[in-house]
């Protein structure tokens, strides 16, 4: 940020002799010049949009330095011009569409390259700089350009001119760059802004297209479960991997509630378990599924994953060994029991356990499986023996929402 | 519950899916299901001819093929027809409001889903 002016370059300028009528007019000009940078200040920090304060800010430092000419150029670095982005006082047509050399041949173009602001009172005489041809055909006298300077690249620049024959003095230079540095921070800032939206936009695209592919993987990985299982004669290994299957099919319903939430690092159970229990029902011949949950629950992914998985061996455990070849109906409920836990239960009215049965005593997959993540979340599975059939239930501990 | 595809037996899918693994598991899922598979198809342009030779009963689309092509016409031809087909994406969002009454099969998905839906197709179809 060129919070200062760099040493102004300035023509040299005939003597000037000083009056008092002249002096308290200088006076009341700059006090002008203190509000309308206040005035600006204020327009900047309101966030006003960037086309509102141009416009205001070129009429603002038209007033200040008391001139019928002010424009904001910005500067297109591709060809290497200065475009008029706003102004006051041009013919119709002007705003929005001039352009002008950003070389160092202009003075628009020597404040923006050097950052040193330009005074040049005598158009018609100058000789540093060729005059350009918007000026001339404006009878401008004299002109006065700053540079508009954000944190990184220049903006462009603003430039005061006017007919008539009075100079800008130095005093003018300082007035001018102040309102320069104003809206060269406003202008970085909406600058930031953008940056920042564009790059939002871009990380949604993203996330949208590994979803995608997330998903597409997941497919083939149970595609290729369900090929290798529909390639094999032993219909046991056939089976096995048929639920192996269905258990990246439980893994990447998770995958898509997490998708569709806003909250990534929490999953609300009963849906997802919901989703879960009708893919299985779907998944396993002659079962039906009853999923019953009254009140949303909370839980970390992680470890609403691993119900889930706890939950898939049982419900397929039961459909294969209580109820045999027959089919049968299993519930499953997911009940409050207070605001941090809840307790499931998986229940079905097949044949009952065998006599001693106990969770880690089994050799199965899927049993020993129940044993290692129920064991990992710290909670015990109870088997309840019923007059018909079995329940199989555990506590699990929510993380429930933080109150807001 | 599934009832076990039943109205799939000698029924002829079109089926169009451009990932070759993806693809094999619908058509033996179908096939297993008694059901005769035209294609599977990986591009548009192979699904419209066998769709015009083969006089498909129903169709199961992906949306986006390889490319950043999608099945909209073939969408288009089977409308145009009156056969009724689904879809079957990992993307949803990406299906038109113009599909928005055609069937949706989420991937990834199982066996037993797809020939849920598709029995769902040909009940309604």
């Amino acid at each position: 940020m060129s919070s200062e002016p760099s040493a102004p370059v300035v023509e040299p300028a005939p003597d000037a002799r000083p009056s008092v009528e002249g002096t308290a007019a200088k006076i009341a000009a700059r006090e002008r010049q203190q509000e309308i940078l206040a005035e600006l200040g204020v327009l900047a920090l309101r966030g006003t949009p960037l086309p509102e304060l141009l416009d205001e800010t070129t009429r603002l430092a038209a007033e200040g330095l008391e001139s019928e000419f002010c424009k904001i150029l910005e500067y297109l670095p591709d060809v290497n011009r200065l475009i008029m982005r706003a102004g006051v006082g041009w013919p119709e047509g002007t705003v929005g569409q001039a352009t002008l050399g950003a070389d160092l041949e202009s003075p628009s173009g020597y404040a923006l390259r050097t950052g040193k602001p330009v005074i040049s009172n005598q158009l018609e005489n100058e000789e540093r700089f060729r005059t350009p041809e918007l000026l001339a055909a404006n009878n401008i006298r004299r002109a006065i350009n700053v540079i508009l300077q954000g944190d990184g690249k220049p903006y462009g620049v603003l430039e005061v001119d006017s007919t008539s024959e009075q100079d800008f003095s130095e005093k003018d230079i300082a007035f001018l760059q102040g309102s320069a540095n104003i809206i060269g921070m406003a202008i970085e800032r909406q600058r930031r802004e953008i940056n920042l939206q564009s790059a939002l936009e871009y990380q949604q695209v993203l996330v949208k297209e590994i979803n995608h592919r997330v998903k597409n993987s997941l497919q083939l990985v149970s595609s290729m479960l369900n090929l290798r299982a529909k390639s094999q004669e032993d219909p046991a290994v056939s089976q096995i991997l048929s639920e192996t299957s269905a258990r990246v099919g439980a893994i990447s319903r998770a995958h898509d509630r997490l998708y569709r939430s806003s909250d990534v690092k929490r999953l609300e159970l009963s849906a997802y378990l919901s989703e879960v229990c009708r893919d299985l029902e779907e998944a396993i011949p002659q079962c039906r599924v009853s999923f019953e949950a009254p009140s949303p629950a909370y839980m970390t992914t992680d470890r609403a994953i691993q119900v889930a998985i706890l939950l898939t061996e049982l419900v397929t455990n039961a459909a294969k060994h209580a109820y045999a070849k027959g089919g049968g109906r299993v519930w499953v409920s997911l009940k409050p029991i207070d605001r941090n836990s809840v307790s499931l239960s998986i229940r079905d009215e097949g044949v009952g356990l065998p006599a001693g049965f106990k969770v880690d005593g089994f050799r199965g997959l899927g049993m020993r499986l129940v044993s290692i993540l129920s064991e990992q979340m710290g909670a015990e599975i109870q088997i309840e023996r019923l007059p018909q059939g079995t329940e199989f239930s555990m506590v699990a501990h929510l993380d429930p929402e933080p109150d807001n | 519950m599934t009832q076990s595809a039943e109205l799939l037996k000698g029924r002829r899918i079109l089926v169009v899916e451009d990932e070759p693994l993806i693809a094999l598991d619908i058509k033996y899922t179908l096939e297993s299901s008694g059901a005769s598979v035209i294609g599977p198809a990986a591009r548009v342009s192979d699904a419209l001819v066998l769709a015009a030779q083969g006089c498909p009963d129903a169709a199961v689309l992906d949306v986006r093929l390889h490319g950043d092509t999608t099945t909209f016409p073939v969408a288009v031809w089977l409308s145009e027809r009156g056969i009724p087909f689904m879809f079957q994406t990992s993307d949803p969002g990406a299906i038109g409001v113009a599909y928005r009454n055609v069937p949706v099969l989420r991937k990834p998905f199982q066996p037993e889903e797809l020939l849920s839906k598709i029995d769902e197709l040909l009940a309604n179809g």
